[in-house]
């Protein structure tokens, strides 16, 4: 006969007691465990929330960059850059520059690593007369879009030109004319006509934009530049502003000028920046919701650890007692069998061990039950599956073992006083008041 | 014949409530030697239990000395009269006091709580055997009849092989078959070399020496 046989001989013939013990304990522990629970799955949730969050805003935001992109690449270009000498009145009285640049300056760009602009249009133009119609129109020659090389998501493979061109080369020989000019000039797409003294063939004819486009005559930049005696020259660089950069006239500045320093840059589309300033605003809603849904959680977690501040130890202290008060009643009920046991020779410090190993089995048994129901019930509340993936993470080794320490300590405090009023039971007393 | 237990001049007063003494043994004297079977008579209240209580070394006496095989018991320390309780006083009492939730076999080897060696287990199956309980061996008390406990208790009495058996009213809540086997038990277990000593109310029990206590005197009866 041992120790641990008569320990748990009397438990199996006290189930009930041993019962309420393991309750008491596992309610308390559970409370406690679930206290912690939801706190951590509260977190893991508001980081499920904010990354699911974050993701569709951030598929939003992309989904609405790739809109605005082709937006403002349909609306057409919005920046120009012009001689630094040009001068703005000029500009808008007349519809075009009348300053003039090296056509090198734009392939120094395009290689220049810009980030602020995209779709590089190096254009000379210039207003004169058509003289075979006796009409004012503006020249304009390009040789069709110049890369920024570095961008080459935008590129062919050979990244030699764009996937995407706003505008595409005239070639020679060809021309693009105004909506304005052909309606009054009565000319279609395919027609023969010539140009200061060299024949083309009509390519295209541009719908009405209510703009000084609509008198523009389109021709390859070399056929412009002899036309007008103005070789290897330019008078402006139309380009579109990065969407990256919604209000960065600045900073494409500051860009350009770092390149080019004797260069001025102008934005002229108010239409795609509006929309680009709305964007951002977008953007801004969404960062201001994202912190405002993690201050309502942060708001939670703090009501729900006030909470659990308070539970507790409330419930802790109740279990105390609680096992305190069955400990004692279970040395009342075995007045005798002490008795018996020291008149036998049995050693007081027997006695103790028999009290407070039953106290540490029921801490010990009713902490693990009450660690795993705490973690059930703080999970689901939590709003965390069971058995989920979530749910195993939120399993941690040293909780457990704090809860089992906690449990093991409080039951073997509970029970201390009960099994030390057991030892010192006289058992001459017992003996001689028992029936 | 070596001297088991030799109680000297023991006194044992009850203080109860409302300043009332009462006086439970009053200077009694006795000597048991190894073989001897001695009987303490007396009436209810006449403090049988209480000398049966401080013989064992339960009991601290107001004055006097109990020792037993030599040893002072109230010289010792707590732990020590409990150890030397374990290996050298057997007791029997009337109301048989087995643990409710052991088996009988368990309830013999409880003393073993205190002390064990290595033969406890055969020796505490050896004396179910000859007590009659083998068919028993499993059985808690509940379902044993009134002789089989009392058989299991002074099995458990004489697991650590005692040399003083104290026994207080062990045949009280026997029928004439079953107590007088028990007695019959008492007797061998002094004629094999031990020591006992039973307090009784029942005159009839033959011993080698009988006394009779009263009002805490103990008085010498008739010797066989």
């Amino acid at each position: 006969m041992n120790l641990w046989q008569l320990v748990s001989k009397e438990i199996r013939f006290r189930k009930i007691s041993f019962l309420l013990g393991l309750i008491c304990v596992a309610v308390a522990i559970a409370s406690f465990i679930g206290s912690i629970t939801l706190l951590h799955a509260h977190d893991v949730r508001t980081e499920q929330i904010l990354i699911a969050r974050e993701r569709s805003t951030r598929e939003e935001m992309t989904q609405m960059e790739d809109d605005y992109r082709r937006i403002m690449r349909d609306l057409g270009y919005n920046v120009m850059v012009v001689p630094a000498e040009q001068s703005l009145a000029a500009l808008r009285a007349q519809g075009h520059p009348d300053t003039y640049m090296p056509y090198e300056y734009v392939e120094r760009l395009g290689r220049g690593h810009v980030d602020t602009l995209n779709h590089l249009l190096p254009v000379l133009q210039t207003g004169v007369q058509w003289p075979e119609y006796s009409i004012d129109i503006i020249l304009s020659g390009t040789p069709g879009q110049i890369p920024v090389y570095h961008k080459s998501r935008f590129l062919t493979e050979d990244g030699s030109a764009y996937r995407n061109p706003i505008m595409k080369a005239v070639p020679p020989g060809q021309l693009i004319l105004g909506n304005s000019i052909a309606a009054d000039l009565g000319l279609h797409v395919g027609d023969e006509v010539a140009l200061m003294g060299r024949m083309h063939t009509i390519r295209q004819i541009n719908p009405a934009e209510g703009t000084t486009d609509d008198i523009a005559v389109w021709c390859d930049l070399q056929t412009a530049q002899e036309l007008l005696g103005l070789e290897g020259t330019i008078n402006v660089i139309l380009a579109l502003e990065c969407v990256c950069v919604p209000d960065a006239l600045g900073a494409i500045t500051q860009e350009v000028q770092r390149i080019l320093p004797g260069v001025q840059v102008m934005e002229f589309s108010s239409r795609v920046k509006a929309r680009a300033q709305a964007r951002s605003r977008a953007e801004q809603a969404h960062v201001t919701a994202m912190e405002a849904e993690q201050n309502h959680r942060r708001q939670m977690r703090l009501e729900r650890r006030l909470f659990a501040s308070i539970l507790i130890p409330v419930v802790l202290a109740a279990s105390a007692i609680w096992i305190f008060v069955l400990m004692l009643g279970n040395v009342r009920e075995r007045r005798l069998e002490i008795g018996i046991l020291r008149a036998l020779g049995v050693r007081e410090s027997t006695i103790i061990a028999v009290f407070l190993c039953k106290a540490v089995l029921i801490g010990l048994i009713g902490s693990l039950v009450g660690y795993f129901l705490g973690l059930a019930v703080g999970a689901l509340w939590g709003g965390v599956r069971l058995f989920s993936g979530d749910f195993l993470d939120l399993i941690r080794i040293p909780a457990l073992l704090t809860a089992v320490l906690i449990a093991t300590v409080l039951c073997a405090f509970a029970g201390w006083l009960p099994a030390i009023h057991a030892a010192q039971q006289d058992p001459a007393v017992v003996l001689r008041d028992e029936p | 014949m070596s001297v088991i237990l030799n109680i000297s001049h023991l006194s044992k007063v009850y203080e109860r409530r409302g300043g009332h003494a009462v006086t439970a043994l009053n200077g009694v004297s006795l000597k048991l030697e190894a073989g001897q079977f001695k009987v303490v008579h007396g009436s209810s209240g006449s403090g049988k239990t209480t000398l049966l209580l401080g013989a064992g070394g339960l009991l601290r006496p107001q004055s006097g000395t109990v020792a037993v095989a030599g040893e002072d018991l109230y010289a010792l320390s707590s732990d020590a009269r409990a150890a030397f309780r374990a290996r050298n006083i057997g007791y029997v009492f009337q109301q048989f006091h087995l643990i409710p939730y052991l088996s009988v076999l368990e309830n013999v080897l409880a003393p073993s709580l205190a002390f064990s060696d290595g033969q406890v287990r055969q020796r505490a199956e050896e004396l179910v055997v000859s007590f009659g309980l083998s068919s028993r061996i499993d059985h808690p008390p509940s379902q044993l009849s009134t002789g089989e406990r009392q058989r299991v208790a002074l099995a458990r009495a004489l697991l650590h092989q005692p040399r003083l058996l104290l026994a207080d009213e062990p045949t009280g809540n026997l029928d004439e078959t079953n107590a007088a086997a028990v007695i019959g038990y008492l007797r061998q277990f002094a004629k094999d070399g031990g020591a006992v000593l039973l307090v009784t109310h029942d005159s009839s029990v033959e011993a080698d020496e009988k006394y009779c206590l009263a009002d805490g005197v103990l008085v010498e009866r008739s010797t066989n």
